[in-house]
């Protein structure tokens, strides 16, 4: 199983290369996406001046220090995690990867389809409310689903996960709706009392 | 969490203000981020901190309903001990310089402690619980064991990463290290280590040995 913790740190330092180098490209990459849509018109960004000797040293440093912490973490993993159990590190490492590409971002793109339309008709404080409201009803939903699937599995004994998590997590849901929902209303018929037609700050 | 998106707005009629956008403001972000902290704080914390038991919907242990209102990692089944820890012959192994050997009546014949000391596991829960039984350094005194001595536990269960560990003098000769026979005011049950079991402050739960078989100087 040497091989395999060699393998691991060569994927590791492969990793912390790749970050080292690309970094600056996306920067560069997100520069220009910025730009462009704050002035599409605009020519193309142009470089800043090239950094300073003492700015170069810096970053070198604070680059050498991340990989050295970086390299460490590797290493220490795959000394703690037993080499039997690497698939299974693999998995979860690349499940959350999965997990957020698969799940999570076509939910929420679903979501942000559905409604596109309505909600930016809403005064800016009831925006920023729904938002809040689908941000902790969100988590919420994160943190107790897999508690209600362990649940589902079986726990070890009696004591473990000894709620009912899944009504638990409905009513709070619908708690949290309904908060919104409140708060949604309260702004919406107090920028309707206030000066109608100018945007409520 | 895409809040920094940049949509414009056709609510308003002005020419100005229909570029507006929707993004998060920085006040709106740390406000959700706030609530979202405190709230799920609040729904879970309750598994380790007693005045938040109330709101605890959400964390996977609780701090009643429990047996002996004491939540249970390691069951006697799972640490196939209960033939052991039944058995009228058992006997708590002290070795120091000399050894010795106690039935659990001669244990509770000794002087007996009362401490609160709450099971802090690395999982994330923790109950404090009131315990009863023999200062570890009442028991080894009586083996004349060294008083900077590093004592070794050893718990009747055969296999497992826990089945023994070891503390420091610091440890053994804290007054409310016990070797306990009492929780909460009943015997031990056995999910909870009967016989007898460790209890000492500022360990983690794995390390407060249950069943315990012996206790000795490490040399």
């Amino acid at each position: 199983m040497k091989v395999l913790r060699a393998l691991g740190l060569a994927w590791g330092l492969t990793a912390a290369l790749g970050v080292l180098t690309s970094r600056r490209a996306l920067t560069r990459y997100a520069e220009g996406l910025r730009a462009e849509a704050a002035s599409p018109a605009v020519a193309p960004p142009t470089a800043g001046p090239a950094p300073g000797p003492a700015v170069r040293r810096a970053r070198l440093v604070f680059g050498g220090i991340g990989l050295v912490v970086l390299l460490t973490g590797v290493w220490k993993v795959l000394h703690a995690v037993q080499p039997a159990s690497y698939v299974w590190l693999v998995v979860w490492l690349l499940g959350a990867v999965v997990l957020h590409d698969a799940v999570l971002v076509p939910v929420l793109s679903l979501l942000r389809a559905g409604t596109h339309r309505g909600l930016p008709a809403l005064p800016e404080p009831a925006l920023a409310l729904v938002k809040a409201g689908f941000l902790v009803g969100g988590l919420l939903v994160l943190v107790v689903v897999p508690e209600i699937w362990a649940q589902h599995l079986g726990p070890l004994n009696t004591t473990v996960l000894p709620g009912s998590y899944a009504r638990r997590l409905l009513v709070t849901l619908a708690v949290v709706a309904g908060l919104t929902a409140a708060g949604v209303a309260v702004v919406l018929r107090r920028s309707r009392t206030s000066s109608p037609g100018s945007p409520p700050t | 969490m895409d809040d920094r998106d940049h949509e414009p707005v056709n609510q308003d009629t002005s020419g100005e203000a229909a570029r507006r956008t929707v993004a998060t403001g920085r006040r709106g972000f740390l406000a959700t981020v706030g609530v979202a902290t405190v709230g799920l704080t609040a729904l879970t914390a309750g598994q380790s901190v007693g005045l938040l038991h109330t709101t605890n919907l959400f964390g996977p242990r609780a701090q009643g309903g429990s047996p002996q209102q004491l939540p249970i990692n390691r069951t006697a089944a799972a640490a196939a001990v209960e033939p052991a820890a039944t058995d009228p012959a058992w006997r708590l192994h002290l070795a120091g310089d000399t050894s010795l050997a106690l039935s659990r009546d001669e244990l509770s014949s000794l002087p007996q402690t009362a401490v609160t000391l709450p099971i802090a596991c690395v999982e994330g829960w923790s109950v404090s619980a009131r315990w009863v039984g023999v200062r570890v350094r009442d028991l080894m005194a009586t083996v004349d064991a060294p008083v900077g001595a590093r004592l070794r536990f050893t718990s009747l269960e055969p296999n497992g990463v826990y089945r023994g560990n070891e503390m420091g003098p610091e440890f053994a000769q804290h007054e409310t290290t016990l070797v306990a026979l009492q929780l909460n005011g009943q015997a031990l049950s056995l999910d909870h280590g009967y016989p007898a079991r460790l209890i000492a402050p500022g360990r983690p739960g794995v390390l407060q040995t249950k069943w315990l078989s012996r206790v000795e100087v490490v040399r």
